[in-house]
């Protein structure tokens, strides 16, 4: 069984009676992730939601500085490039989040989809058959790969 | 906490002895600067006891440490991700482990947790219902699950209960007669388990997924891949009573009466002070009897 080593967070808030073990991911006195309270994490997760490009590259290129090995800041982070025209650069981040971790189905989908704005329809493909196998059951990311891959077909066939 | 690493090493003794002082310490942390109030590690300490109980046949312990998290009238310090699973896991635990699956199809869920604090009575009841005929409703709480991983606060928690939505799968799979989906999701269940580091906050694992699959494949007659299973659970999940025991039942069900008895025997001394009458408990000291 794998274990990675500490995680970024600590027992800020009850330090004193508490102290993590080492080798574990993350301290059970982590305070409310969904707040990540008030963190750059979440600020640029916000500024994904409202489509704001350019303060959601700022952000999370901030929550990168306090956290670059959490795979969920890159690929939002790649999403974000992605839709601000800057390919190179969300292809960047795809891959360092699944380097981070292999069987992250949004990276593996977000990444596929780039492929196909890069018109490389093959490697969408690869992710869809990466997807395939960590899903083994049926999954969004994969049913919206697959869609997506479908509409770039149908849409080259017609220049054809 | 030092009771971590005696639950990585199955030395459950030293983990409750370890966990009552820290449970003493928050208790007297909390009549200090919140009188009134549980302070919000404690449940965290009451989850590895309750954990390390079970695993010594003391279920009354157990249903004790049960007792007093539902008892929970108001907590201080800041919420936290141990403090919700820590909250929850034991009442899980004490179903599961004890293989009651009517009381596991019937658990309740409490409001307001984190994702997969709620995953997990929600992966109790989907086995539990799996387990007494009742798919429809395994389904339902499946498509919780789901929604559960898709809702989760980060990528970690997602995968975690996706292991749950697998193994879940599994048991309902199993039910409806579909036995080779049933050994396909739980094997996936089990390696992609295995393939994921683990949180603090779950250092005892809800249920080792391989040891589920060596039950799974136990049921459907494959005695040495369930042996096989359970040897690799032991492996990780080190000195767990229904891991013994299904190692000693798949044993015997190979005709390996050796390593049952050497399976029963590390169960009997895991469980010489057990305040419960288990059924794999009887079998093992029967068996035992019966060898001498």
């Amino acid at each position: 069984m794998r274990r990675i080593a500490a995680g970024a967070l600590a027992a800020l808030v009850f330090g004193s009676l508490y102290v993590a073990a080492p080798g574990s991911k993350a301290d059970p006195g982590e305070q409310d992730p969904t707040s990540a309270a008030g963190s750059d994490h979440a600020a640029g997760k916000k500024a994904v939601e409202a489509k704001d490009w350019k303060s959601a590259i700022e952000r999370l290129n901030k929550a990168l500085l306090q956290d670059d090995r959490n795979p969920d800041i890159h690929n939002l982070l790649g999403y974000a490039y992605r839709n601000a025209g800057q390919l190179d650069s969300a292809f960047k981040h795809y891959r360092r989040a699944l380097e981070l971790n292999p069987r992250h189905r949004g990276a593996r989908e977000y990444l596929g989809e780039a492929y196909l704005l890069a018109n490389e329809v093959q490697k969408a493909q690869e992710q869809l058959a990466a997807l395939r196998e960590i899903c083994l059951i049926p999954c969004e990311e994969y049913e919206d790969l697959e869609k997506a891959i479908t509409a770039y077909s149908k849409r080259a066939a017609r220049f054809r | 906490m030092p009771s971590h690493i005696y639950s990585i090493l199955g030395r459950w003794e030293d983990s409750i002895r370890s966990n009552q002082n820290a449970v003493k310490a928050s208790r007297d942390y909390a009549a200090k600067n919140a009188p009134g109030t549980t302070f919000a590690q404690e449940p965290h300490a009451q989850d590895f006891m309750a954990y390390a109980y079970l695993q010594l046949g003391q279920d009354r312990e157990a249903r004790r440490v049960v007792g007093e998290l539902q008892a929970i009238p108001k907590f201080s310090g800041a919420r936290n991700y141990g403090r919700d699973t820590g909250m929850i896991a034991p009442a899980s635990r004490y179903v599961l482990e004890r293989a009651a699956w009517s009381e596991a199809a019937n658990l309740a869920v409490p409001p307001d947790l984190y994702a997969y604090a709620e995953a997990i009575p929600r992966f109790t009841r989907a086995v539990g219902a799996a387990k007494t005929g009742n798919p429809a409703m395994a389904k339902g709480e499946i498509e919780r699950l789901q929604a559960l991983s898709k809702s989760a606060e980060n990528s970690y928690w997602a995968e975690q209960i996706q292991v749950l939505v697998l193994a879940a799968s599994a048991w309902r799979a199993s039910a409806e007669g579909r036995k080779d989906d049933a050994l396909k999701l739980m094997r996936g269940a089990a390696d992609l388990e295995d393939s994921t580091e683990k949180h603090v906050a779950m250092e005892n694992r809800l249920y080792p997924m391989r040891e589920m699959l060596g039950d799974l494949l136990l049921e459907l007659g494959q005695p040495a891949a369930a042996l096989q299973a359970y040897e690799a659970s032991l492996h990780v999940a080190q000195n767990r009573l229904h891991g013994f025991y299904g190692a000693a039942k798949a044993a015997q069900a190979a005709g390996d009466r050796s390593k049952a008895r050497a399976y029963f025997e590390k169960l009997a001394a895991l469980a010489k002070n057990a305040d419960t009458d288990r059924a794999e408990l009887r079998e093992a000291k029967a068996f035992l009897l019966a060898q001498r």
